[in-house]
């Protein structure tokens, strides 16, 4: 599921210049593993779900086949879009959604955004 | 000690009280504090983890949806027909939803008050009878209105607007003491200024010897002679967290105070509702939604209180308009758009206004078990609730637009920037339910109360119609929906039957 995972949020949250850097991606999925960790079952079967029917809805959108981690960020950014404004949207604003939550709390990218709320990260959960 | 971590007992366990509480949310921990002040040995037993102000206060949003909300903030009521998928979000932790709350606090609307003693056959719910412990109520959690200096910028354009419109907005009364206008009031004050149930009722029970005990999941009530004597679970000491060795409390009086969703697994586990068959029922959930506009100004809307005026001017359409703000990353996942389009709108969420308003709901939904720990909920809104909803979004795009809004983004999914030409074509009246993007934070009423065991599941001083010794204390004995905050309805309602129970 990481790699799908992954392969959508570098489209997400890809601007101009391209994909986010590395780091960030990867500190995402250590964040959404561990908030999947602590949602509940039916919770993860949703974005489980989700996730899934995206990595192989999307490229058909653009006329491709699946997956969506074998196309290239821009084929990605184009599949999502189409999908997320199609009838077929709620998978896709179900995984962006969750992804939101977390990637708009790294530090860098509150910078980026402009809010300088209450950003504390990193700090580590207690179990 | 006072708090003892089940997660951290090995072996079975066995104890011993007056009175077993579980859940330590508003009605539990008011509950816990007038009955250990009453001499009573009180052990409180909540499901979740503790997790001390100075600790949470440092967390993020996410992480504190993590550590403290049921289901990481993931928990849901499908929808019934034309409604929408709901997502409903409860505390799991020592405090209960009252540590996650923006701390408003209403006293019981009158009008609703007279619904109690006309049609649910509760006379004594007058405003005279529930003053005093509103009063003492108040008075424990700090209850104050909102200095307007605490008002965010958000809040101040949409009162503009709404005061251009000729509409009446007003302070709101919240918990706090010395609040600093963080903005993050439902993800754990930084500065303890919210004087939830684990920083105000909890310490007066511990302070006189109450025993809370986190980490246990009760799984039913025992009875002996038809009268309740205790409670049997599992210690979340098992693998993963999850459910590992057996508990037992032995205690002359059950307290129930596990919410709307979760008392009535427990009743129905331990038998009861067999007359009524209400246990689970009744469900209301004050449908919420947000809708947020986009200034050329810099809003900043995190800098203030995070609620802090409110309008009942369209309570005769069952709307509640209150102010409020979102964590960064859930203003960003409502910008429309996949990649540079995504990031640009969400590099404009400094430009944002966000209010919110709730439906006064008559419909209902229902809370089964399921074969997981957690319930199977439902929810079916009412044509009148659905029919508010395009007025509600209507009437918020319109002050927004007042106030010199350059578009607004409603909460119907995939809908994109509205603009002032776009919202007079908008069939809004037609979304479908599933399309509607919708919130609750009230979960209320599946335990109601009554005056007869045919048509409801306790007694007017909470006591379980069908066991003696079992008391009901939280949102779940609300006997209709409020149409407005419940945290003080809960926190009054539970003084008020545990005076009674200290008394008896």
């Amino acid at each position: 599921m990481n790699r799908h995972l992954r392969a959508f949020a570098e489209a997400l949250f890809s601007t101009e210049a391209g994909p986010p850097p590395a780091a960030r991606i990867d500190w995402l999925m250590v964040e959404m593993d561990d908030y999947l960790l602590r949602a509940g079952p039916a919770a993860r079967f949703i974005f489980g779900l989700s996730l899934w029917v995206v990595t192989l809805l999307s490229p058909v959108f653009i006329r491709r086949l699946p997956t969506l981690a074998s196309l290239d960020v821009p084929e990605r950014i184009d599949a999502l879009t189409r999908m997320e404004e199609s009838f077929a949207s709620a998978p896709v604003l179900a995984v962006k959604a969750f992804l939101c939550v977390v990637y708009y709390e790294h530090p860098d990218v509150q910078r980026e955004v402009g809010h300088v709320g209450h950003a504390t990260f990193p700090m580590e959960l207690k179990s | 000690m006072s708090f003892h971590d089940g997660a951290a007992h090995f072996g079975p366990l066995t104890l011993e009280a007056d009175v077993v509480i579980v859940g330590s949310g508003a009605g539990g921990s008011v509950t816990a504090a007038v009955l250990a002040e009453a001499g009573k040995r009180v052990i409180v037993l909540e499901e979740g983890r503790h997790v001390p102000q100075a600790e949470y206060g440092k967390l993020t949003p996410s992480q504190q949806m993590r550590a403290m909300w049921r289901d990481a903030g993931l928990t849901f009521a499908i929808g019934v027909g034309d409604s929408p998928m709901i997502n409903v979000m409860m505390g799991k932790c020592v405090g209960g939803s009252s540590a996650l709350t923006g701390g408003v606090c209403f006293r019981t609307p009158g009008h609703v008050l007279k619904t109690w003693r006309e049609e649910r056959g509760l006379p004594m719910f007058t405003e005279e009878h529930l003053a005093p412990f509103f009063e003492e109520v108040e008075q424990a959690v700090h209850v104050e209105e909102v200095p307007a200096h605490l008002r965010s910028r958000s809040t101040v354009l949409f009162n503009e607007g709404a005061t251009k419109l000729g509409h009446a907005f007003k302070p709101i009364r919240r918990n706090t003491h010395g609040c600093e206008g963080n903005s993050k009031c439902n993800f754990g004050c930084p500065k303890a200024a919210k004087r939830s149930v684990d920083l105000s009722w909890l310490p007066r029970a511990t302070a006189k010897g109450a025993q809370v005990w986190t980490h246990c999941l009760v799984e039913r009530v025992t009875h002996q002679d038809g009268r309740a004597n205790g409670v049997v679970g599992r210690l979340l000491n098992g693998d993963d967290g999850g459910p590992g060795t057996s508990f037992t409390v032995y205690a002359k009086r059950v307290v129930l105070a596990a919410g709307a969703y979760h008392t009535p697994l427990l009743a129905q586990a331990s038998g009861l509702g067999r007359t009524s068959g209400q246990v689970g029922k009744n469900l209301t959930l004050h449908p919420a939604f947000r809708v947020m506009a986009r200034f050329d100004e810099q809003v900043e809307g995190w800098r203030g209180a995070l609620q802090s005026m409110y309008s009942d001017d369209w309570e005769h359409d069952g709307i509640t308009m209150t102010s409020m703000f979102l964590p960064p990353g859930v203003l960003a996942a409502t910008m429309p758009g996949i990649g540079p389009r995504h990031v640009a709108r969400a590099r404009q969420m400094a430009q944002l206004g966000v209010f919110g308003g709730m439906v006064h709901d008559e419909g209902g939904g229902v809370v089964r078990r399921s074969p997981g720990r957690e319930p199977l909920v439902t929810y079916e809104l009412h044509r009148k609730d659905k029919a508010a909803v395009p007025r509600l979004m209507r009437l918020m795009a319109d002050i927004w637009f007042a106030a010199g809004a350059k578009e607004v983004f409603l909460p119907v999914l995939g809908l994109g920037g509205v603009t002032p030409d776009r919202l007079r074509t908008l069939d809004l009246e037609h979304v479908k339910g599933r399309d509607l993007e919708c919130s609750s934070q009230h979960p209320l009423g599946t335990t109601r109360m009554g005056s007869a065991k045919e048509t409801s599941v306790v007694d007017p001083y909470g006591e379980c119609w069908e066991l003696p010794g079992c008391t009901i204390v939280d949102g779940s004995v609300v006997p209709t929906s409020l149409g407005v905050n419940p945290q003080l309805t809960i926190m009054t309602m539970a003084l008020r039957i545990a005076r009674h129970l200290a008394q008896a």
